[in-house]
């Protein structure tokens, strides 16, 4: 038989008023996990409520979870916060005026943390700043390029650079592919023929039987891009055409195989080889070569000049 | 009787003012004096005492007649602005001799939002607004008076203006725009009004609207043109188009020898094209010409003093910015300037002071909370003698180190468990312009490093011991730049990684590269692009760097360790909050597979997740998990990897989720 002395039992019963009972028992769905650090939580939440007029009070409870209880007059907010894992925050939030919970408050303080969750972030401030319309006007003049290679169906992104439908794009996909299909902003397509290809720059010009009224001038090309330029890719990745993704030159350019290419922080996804890469004057300035293996955010562009020693060859 | 008692009662109010009063009798209200103080009382009786708004940023005194429509006019305007923008933060005290009765009438006629207070005469008299009605006084941070006008109709009109430079000043671009625009309906023809919105639109960043302001005043003859270009060349300016911008400079200046700004614009446009000298030379014109608003004075001094700073001028820097502080009071940036070159002579106390005072200006600045905390951690330390010997001598070791180039691990038999992350900030470069606010490495790693040692996973090198290390080893800034000796001082720090990078400044913003690199390897597993701009808020883009970084260190570097024991659904694993393990942390249990024998090569495939366990105990060397599930069961040596759910590694955060299924269990603390 196990005997237990009184001080011993006396200690297992608190132990288990103190660390078993539930701090908020009978609290169906008030429990949601966010993708915060737990102190960053805590700070927006610490702010909310006291902009809203509330007293708050932390306690810092065992192995980093903190409890905040916060009062106004007879209105009673209790939140607990729970890391899971660095980057995780579990939440439970119980509110009551009086000694009554109130639902409505308690979907208040959710739609505040999935707001801030969401909240505006730098990639929407600069959406919000909009595409110039110097670029986006240049909309109609990529191309969308489709092709067979052995089993494999290619696509990438070039761009009209004539009035008779001379397309300049990559040539890292195109080697020795059959059917080159073109498909223009407006959803036409046309059969491409291969009129040169230079696997070193990385380049390749297609004719297609289009008269076209609206190209991207190489004339009007830039040539010096400096550090921290606000660059704009127009393309077809995935096959979604006319897709604007903006970046900045982020790094100093590099020489691969004695050419140059420009680093950018740019989005780019299969296809969006061969976009073309304008500055915020709509003047051409690059041709999106690919990414850097293993992102989608490191991009390498090839810079306007190795286009021109291309054409001109 | 009666009389007796009212005229006794006027005798110990003007008493009571006078002796409240700091330093004031009857004497002229001047700008730059400490306003004195009184206390009145409203209609309801209610007090309202001007010694207890020492803290407040701004107080409007306005001194009217009921009676008199032209004396009220600038205090409806402003009651009208008060009632649009709930937010203006706009207080304004209507002060009168008019008797009881008259006042509740207005009150009830007007239903204005601003209290009303009752003065027999003393206040009036001591602020010398008997005999010119409205008159107005601006009173800054701690009662200073910044403004005091007499006198309706234009007079109202100056003050409205002025008040919206103020606004200005304090950032508040959105009322300054609002008062500008209540000048410009009265006054189509007031320049100056129109010149604050075209400012306060550049502010806020909207280019547009503030080149369509400016454009427009430069079509006109006279004034207006030189306002409208001065401003265009700062549109340009900020728009990256600094040909256009130099070309416009010169056209003003040769029009207007006497007007400042365009020189401060000129002068930021050669500093980023490393033309210092110039740069100061126009800086200097910026501070002597006359012709300048309040804020383009402010400004010129604030620029002058950060470029004297950047060359180790200290002295000659604080001087500026004091002079840009005395005329703009809500001068936030030379404050926080001030401190810095406070500190950069070791001079932690004095610097305090001035964060402190950049605090009172807005006490949720985060620029300056976070170098006034570590301020104060610095004077903490020269006090604490102990801890001051221990980074002596750890310096000391270092540096030794660092020079030898010694490693400083011994070889460790268990390769596969988890060492502690550690990390060390190296400053950024600083390149491109000349930011407005001094500091901005220092504030982004100090923060940086709280955050990500608050997030248990990771663990910081203290800055001072960099500081102090990099003063012992006689490096700079420029040194810092050469990669290779980063990462010879990561190592001697025995960080695995280093954060460092650059900041670019650009006109409408600031580009900042955040590399992460392997200090054994050498390797980048992360490199971080952000622009903050100049309306983005620093601390949301803090937060956002530091669960970068977080994710970055999660996904590259995944702790690893062994199950030391199990029973029933609980295992203990050798990993704990010294090595970075927090609550909820979840574990892959892995099995290696035995290699397969293929035409005499070894072929090894990638060891099989068995299970997965997640942490519900956390203490220093070790942890408890549960078992999420298991293929089999779970034993002593069995290897764990850590795993970050799904969501998170996406690093979408533009997802949360609800924990399905959770059924009124309650809650537990973990205890």
């Amino acid at each position: 038989m196990i005997m237990i002395r009184p001080n011993k039992l006396l200690i297992l019963v608190l132990s288990f008023v103190l660390i078993g009972i539930p701090l908020f028992a009978e609290t169906e769905g008030s429990l949601k996990l966010y993708p915060l650090p737990i102190t960053e939580l805590e700070g927006a939440l610490f702010r909310w409520l006291t902009h809203s007029g509330f007293e708050v009070r932390r306690t810092s409870l065992k192995m980093g979870q903190v409890q905040l209880n916060a009062v106004k007059a007879k209105e009673n907010w209790q939140i607990f916060l729970k890391p899971r894992s660095p980057l995780a925050t579990e939440v439970q939030a119980r509110y009551s005026v009086g000694e009554q919970p109130d639902e409505a408050r308690l979907q208040e303080l959710w739609g505040y943390i999935s707001r801030y969750t969401k909240g505006p972030s730098v990639e929407k401030w600069d959406a919000y700043q909009g595409i110039p319309t110097a670029v986006l006007s240049q909309i109609e003049s990529v191309v969308c390029i489709r092709a067979r290679a052995k089993n494999e169906d290619i696509q990438l992104s070039g761009f009209i650079v004539d009035q008779d439908g001379l397309i300049i794009c990559t040539a890292h996909d195109l080697k020795g592919v059959r059917d080159i299909r073109v498909v223009l902003y407006d959803g036409r397509e046309l059969k491409g023929h291969l009129v040169k290809m230079d696997p070193r720059r990385d380049l390749t010009l297609i004719d297609t039987n289009l008269k076209s009224t609206t190209f991207i001038s190489l004339a009007k090309g830039r040539n010096l891009l400096g550090m921290g330029e606000r660059l704009y890719s127009v393309g077809c990745p995935v096959n979604l055409g006319g897709t604007v993704h903006s970046g900045i030159i982020n790094g100093p350019p590099r020489l691969v195989n004695d050419l140059p290419l420009w680093q950018v922080n740019m989005q780019i996804q299969p296809g969006s080889s061969g976009s073309p890469v304008f500055d915020a004057q709509g003047n051409l300035v690059a041709i999106v070569k690919g990414r850097y293996r293993g992102t989608e955010s490191v991009g390498f562009l090839i810079p306007f000049e190795t286009i021109i020693e291309f054409v001109k060859e | 009787m009666r009389l007796i008692s009212r005229l006794l009662t006027s005798v110990a109010m003007v008493m009571t003012v006078i002796i409240s009063g700091t330093n004031v009798g009857y004497g002229q209200i001047t700008p730059g004096q400490t306003a004195p103080v009184f206390s009145l009382k409203d209609l309801k009786g209610g007090t309202h005492d001007l010694s207890l708004m020492k803290d407040q940023p701004m107080i409007i005194l306005y001194f009217f007649d009921v009676e008199s429509r032209p004396s009220q006019e600038g205090l409806l305007s402003l009651d009208q602005l008060a009632k649009r923008y709930e937010d203006a933060d706009l207080i304004v005290w209507g002060i009168t001799l008019s008797s009881k009765k008259k006042v509740a009438d207005f009150v009830a006629r007007t239903n204005t939002s601003f209290p009303v207070l009752l003065d027999k005469s003393a206040v009036s008299d001591l602020y010398q607004a008997r005999l010119i009605l409205p008159t107005v006084c601006i009173l800054g941070p701690e009662l200073k008076v910044l403004d005091y006008f007499q006198g309706g109709g234009k007079t109202t009109e100056i003050m409205l203006v002025r008040l919206a430079e103020r606004k200005l000043q304090r950032k508040q671009t959105m009322l300054a725009k609002a008062i500008s625009d209540e000048v410009v309906k009265k006054n189509p023809q007031n320049l100056e009004a129109r010149t604050v919105k075209g400012y306060a639109a550049l502010k806020e960043g909207n280019l547009n609207e503030a080149e369509e302001i400016f454009h427009n005043l430069s079509q006109k003859k006279g004034p207006a043109e030189l306002l409208g270009k001065e401003g265009l060349v700062a549109v340009y300016a900020q728009k990256g188009e600094p040909e256009k911008a130099l070309v416009l400079a010169e056209e003003v200046e040769q029009k207007a020898p006497d007007r400042g700004y365009v020189h401060v614009v000129k002068g930021d446009l050669l500093y980023s094209q490393n033309k210092k000298a110039e740069a100061e030379a126009e800086y200097k014109k910026g501070v002597q010409k006359k012709m300048a608003a309040l804020y383009q004075k402010a400004v010129a001094h604030n620029q002058l003093g950060r470029l004297y700073a950047s060359m180790g001028k200290y002295q000659g820097a604080r001087e500026l910015y004091d002079q840009a502080v005395a005329i703009d009071p809500y001068y936030i940036e030379a404050t926080s300037n001030k401190g810095i070159t406070y500190e950069k002579e070791g001079k932690w106390d004095k610097a305090l002071e001035a964060y402190r005072q950049a605090l009172v200006l807005d006490k949720n600045d985060t620029f300056a909370s976070v170098l006034a905390k570590k301020a104060q951690k610095m004077i903490a330390l020269q006090k604490d003698v102990a801890q001051k010997k221990r980074i002596d001598k750890l310096v000391k070791e270092l540096a030794d180190r660092y020079r030898s180039q010694k490693k400083s691990r011994a070889r460790i038999k268990d390769t596969w468990t988890s060492r502690p992350m550690v990390l060390s900030f190296v400053d950024f470069q600083e390149k491109g312009g000349l930011a407005e606010r001094d500091g901005l490495s220092m504030v982004l790693t100090t923060q940086l490093a709280d955050q990500l040692n608050a997030s248990g996973r990771v663990q910081v090198v203290e800055r001072v011991l960099i500081e102090r290390l990099l003063e012992e080893l006689n490096l700079g800034s420029s040194d810092l730049a050469d990669p290779e000796t980063a990462l010879k001082l990561g190592k001697v720090l025995a960080a695995k990684v280093i954060g460092t990078g650059s900041l670019y400044y650009l006109p409408d913003g600031t580009l900042l590269s955040l590399r992460l690199i392997d200090t054994e390897t050498s390797a980048i597993p992360k490199v971080v692009t952000r622009q903050i701009g100049s309306r983005a808020s620093l601390e949301k883009e803090l937060n956002r760097l530091n669960r970068e970084i977080l994710r970055t260190i999660i996904l590259k570097y995944p702790l690893q360790g062994y199950v030391v024991q199990s029973s029933g659904d609980e295992v203990m694993i050798n990993l704990g909050s010294k090595q970075g393990v927090v609550l909820g942390t979840r574990f892959e249990v892995l099995e290696e597979q035995e290699p397969i024998k293929y035409k005499g090569k070894l072929l090894r495939s990638s060891p099989k997740p068995v299970a997965q366990i997640e942490v519900v105990r956390v203490e220093p060397d070790l942890c408890y998990a549960r078992i999420l599930n298991q293929e089999r069961p779970l034993k002593t040596d069995d290897k764990v990897k850590e795993k970050i759910e799904d969501v998170v590694a996406m690093g979408s955060i533009t997802d949360f989720v609800t924990v399905h299924g959770f059924r009124g269990s309650g809650f537990r603390v973990q205890g």
